[in-house]
């Protein structure tokens, strides 16, 4: 099956990817430099809080010192971590030797926070304003729900009944790798939709939030500035109310895109408007690894491959139709089967069967999470994997036939010659043929004639 | 094979171009009843290499695989509804 992810990276590898101008302006924002600082290994962060308030250059060597013999790795890790962030300076000494210094922006911004303490741009709004703001669980209600809404918007805008207010241009930002368009048919999910949509919540919003960074170029918006904001709103507090006006224009209509895909509530009163963060705003400056919002898992599988899912959402349904034949929805449960047909239909649009499995894994009801395996095995390995298995027996290769070699000298120059170039399928030293990758043909030509 | 050419002595090795076909032996042999089943003119198979692999004729490579496709679903039994 061909190997085609798409590859969710979280902010601090886009923001290590900016170039060195760009960045430095970026380390302005007091947020921007606490938010690197905490996405930091444990050393690089004691290695910045050591190196915080000097301000010579520091000869590696010496930092080599501060590590037992068996923390060098990780030392190593740490140190190239800091230099790819352009937190520390790479610079030679008068003796010829490598020395670290801080960031001088970085340093000015972090010292300042670190003194001065953080405060937002914006207080939270005062609660006599603030009415009906909506409770912490009805806010990650919420946000669920936009997100789900979007989701469903992404993917087959037909299902959804009330469309979101995100403009089609954008939204064709989002689906670009997702959904392949042709003029006469209806939109079609590429291999890579079917990834995304089996991907879990952060990382579908990590691929999302990059998508809409790396458009902003395109639409004219200084993606320096946008990354900036974004940090700078997760460091915000879940359910509280933040005023409007303390937003620039810029900022208001980022807003406005947040809002629609479930980061930020949009709420007005009778003295002034307001928006709340939702927890998928402040997981942005999260890493992937913490997922420690793990949501519910409520799919089960039986043995006799009926699958349960109790779920209302029109989003849960899709994603089970990819590869399974959804039979009939309850109010409060969906039931389907996991057929051949239904998994053969998966495996032509590109799902591999570990995709599967693992989808069932990850959102596994809590009443069959704990046993061993979540998803029995006889599904698993004995029919999912199987009937994967059963549709390559046949693996053909472009290649290229080889025999009538003048001496057994060129046979085995030739067939090194192959080798190297990782294009050797096959060969016989009695009869002295052998079969090559027509990729590798052309340069076993060239050894060949190079023979005389 | 040698050949002349300008006073140079050229080494001439056959190179045919192809596809090269690997699978388990059942499948090896399918596909090599599948090529006896053919009419001369469209045998594809140029060399039977081992049990497992076999080199034949460019451009087939769609038409085994529907063949196979077609074999699979002759030995399924479906579920009358």
């Amino acid at each position: 099956m061909p190997e085609v992810r798409i590859i969710a990276k979280n902010f601090m590898d886009m923001v290590a990817s900016m170039q060195a101008m760009k960045l430095d302006k970026l380390y302005e924002n007091g947020f921007i430099c606490e938010a690197i600082l905490r996405s930091l290994p444990p050393l690089a962060k004691k290695y910045v809080i050591q190196m915080l308030h000097i301000d010579v250059p520091v000869a590696a060597k010496l930092l080599e010192e501060w590590v037992l013999p068996d923390g060098v790795s990780k030392h190593r890790v740490a140190i190239d971590r800091l230099v790819q962030l352009r937190v520390f300076l790479e610079a030679v000494d008068r003796k010829n030797e490598k020395t670290y210094k801080v960031n001088p922006t970085f340093q000015r911004s972090l010292q300042k926070l670190l003194v001065q303490g953080g405060t937002l741009p914006r207080e939270s709004m005062p609660s006599n304003i603030t009415v009906r703001l909506p409770t912490l669980e009805n806010l990650e209600a919420y946000a669920l729900e936009q997100w789900e809404c979007f989701l469903l918007q992404l993917i087959s805008p037909s299902q959804v009944e009330k469309p979101l207010n995100i403009s089609s241009s954008l939204m064709k930002v989002f689906q670009r790798r997702i959904l392949s368009h042709r003029d006469k048919e209806a939109p079609k999910l590429t291999e890579s939709g079917f990834q995304f949509l089996l991907m879990d919540t952060n990382a579908q919003l990590w691929y999302i939030i990059r998508e809409y960074i790396s458009n902003s170029e395109e639409r004219g918006v200084d993606a320096a500035e946008l990354i900036s904001f974004m940090l700078e709103l997760s460091f915000h507090v879940i359910g509280e109310a933040y005023s409007i006006n303390t937003l620039t224009d810029f900022q208001r209509n980022i807003i406005n895109d947040l809002a629609d895909l479930g980061l930020v509530k949009l709420q007005q009163g009778r003295k002034g408007s307001w928006f709340i963060p939702t927890k998928l705003a402040t997981n942005l400056s999260m890493s992937l690894s913490d997922s420690s919002s793990r949501k519910q898992g409520f799919v089960v599988v039986e043995t006799n491959f009926r699958v349960y899912a109790y779920s209302t959402s029109k989003l849960h349904c899709e994603i089970l139709r990819l590869f399974s034949r959804v039979e009939y929805q309850l109010p409060n449960l969906i039931v389907g089967a996991i057929t051949k047909e239904s998994l053969y239909n998966a495996f032509e649009n590109g799902i591999t069967a570990d995709q599967i499995v693992s989808f069932l894994q990850q959102n596994a009801h809590p009443r069959v999470a704990e046993r061993v395996p979540s998803v029995p095995e006889n599904v698993t390995d004995q029919q999912i994997r199987l009937w994967e298995a059963d549709l390559n027996r046949v693996e053909m290769t472009e290649a290229h036939y080889y025999d009538e070699f003048p001496s057994r000298d060129v046979f085995e120059g030739a067939c090194d010659c192959a080798r190297e170039w990782n294009g050797l399928l096959w060969e016989d030293s009695k009869k002295m043929h052998m079969v090559v990758k027509t990729e590798a043909h052309h340069h076993v030509r060239e050894f060949l004639r190079r023979q005389k | 094979m040698y050949c002349c050419d300008k006073g140079r002595l050229y080494i001439m090795v056959n190179a045919t171009k192809g596809v090269f076909i690997s699978c388990d032996i059942p499948m090896a042999q399918y596909i090599i009843n599948m090529n006896a089943s053919m009419p001369a003119s469209d045998k594809f198979i140029i060399h039977i290499l081992d049990n497992t692999h076999m080199f034949v004729q460019p451009h087939v490579e769609q038409m085994i695989r529907s063949q196979i496709a077609k074999f699979r679903e002759d030995n399924t039994y479906v579920k009358p509804n």
